[in-house]
């Protein structure tokens, strides 16, 4: 169902104003405010062509004094558990394909070869693959820039968590142990994981922008 | 949304079946759609429809196209092969659960 009667568009500058507006409501996911500029701007031209005569502010500023709480309801949160829950899954998907392990059985290796040459004790070596995670939070920084993205903002949260979990187990790792070399073995799973869920997602992203 | 807990459970199988009956869908149109077959009974709100949209595209069920429309981008959502069969589905749930609820409330009314 498109609306071909409607003959009274929006310009680019009402539409750049809404975006300005809902950025500074705090909506900063690029994806969700995309969404809800189309939708502001769909009713407001909608209402021009419904016999609304008044210009575009005016129309703009009735229709946030009635809907303001419900645009910005889901909107302008940070965290979203049916993403995080959807990314989560994902990213444990992700744990058991065949790169993922062929992938941290290579890191786990390269890891302990780099320990051994530079004599690198259990708690600095430990904290090797969790630096390298908060390098993955990083990748959207540097192909979107300040662009920030719905499910990408909800798996950096998962990242963060994984790496605030290690300050928990420094006390277990001062000597070489089999528990340091499970929790090693782990980290490199999560990093390498980690790896490939931000890149399908930031893949994802890119092509969606593409796409129009 | 009116009468917004009873409709509440109901709105996914809602979205899915407008969009098993077009090609694609956008937010507003779907809103628009929404009200226009229930002659303005039903009106979904922003804070309801997108949350609901955001959760199928992430359960897989629904897929997006993006396209520049008047000065905008717009987001199209349309139906995975999952989302066919899972809509499908959804219905027969809900038409079980409308018989049920008709034999409680009206037994005269109920659809053997």
């Amino acid at each position: 169902m498109e609306y071909k009667l409607i003959m009274r568009k929006l310009t680019l500058e009402d539409i750049q104003f809404i975006d300005t507006y809902l950025r500074n409501s705090d909506i900063h996911y690029e994806d969700v405010r995309i969404e809800m500029i189309d939708h502001v701007a769909s009713e407001i031209e909608y209402r021009m062509n419904e016999g609304d005569t008044r210009d575009f502010y005016h129309i703009f500023k009735e229709y946030m004094v009635e809907n303001k709480a419900s645009l910005l309801k889901e909107g302008s949160k940070p965290f979203n558990w049916k993403i995080f829950k959807s990314v989560s899954i994902k990213f444990l998907k992700n744990l058991v394909t065949w790169q993922v392990l062929l992938g941290s059985i290579g890191c786990f290796w390269i890891f302990n070869e780099i320990y051994s040459y530079f004599y690198i004790d259990s708690v600095w070596g430990s904290f090797f693959p969790t630096f390298l995670l908060v390098l993955v939070a990083f990748i959207p920084l540097i192909v979107f820039g300040k662009k920030k993205f719905s499910f990408i903002g909800n798996f950096a949260i998962l990242v963060s968590i994984f790496f605030s979990f290690n300050y928990y187990f420094i006390p277990y790792l001062e000597k070489p142990s089999t528990f340091y070399y499970i929790y090693l073995g782990v980290l490199t799973l999560f990093f390498v994981g980690s790896l490939k869920t931000m890149i399908s997602l930031v893949v994802f992203y890119k092509k969606r922008i593409q796409m129009a | 949304m009116g009468n917004s807990k009873l409709y509440k459970g109901s709105l996914n199988t809602i979205i899915l079946k407008l969009l098993e009956e077009s090609d694609k869908m956008y937010g507003y149109e779907i809103t628009q759609k929404v009200k226009e077959i229930t002659k303005g009974e039903l009106n979904i709100t922003e804070g309801a429809l997108y949350p609901a949209l955001h959760k199928l595209e992430a359960e897989g069920l629904l897929d997006v196209e993006m396209q520049k429309v008047d000065n905008r981008l717009r987001k199209y959502y349309k139906l995975t092969e999952k989302g066919t069969k899972e809509t499908a589905n959804r219905l027969t749930e809900l038409e079980d659960y409308i018989r049920t609820m008709q034999t409680i409330i009206n037994p005269k009314w109920s659809i053997s």
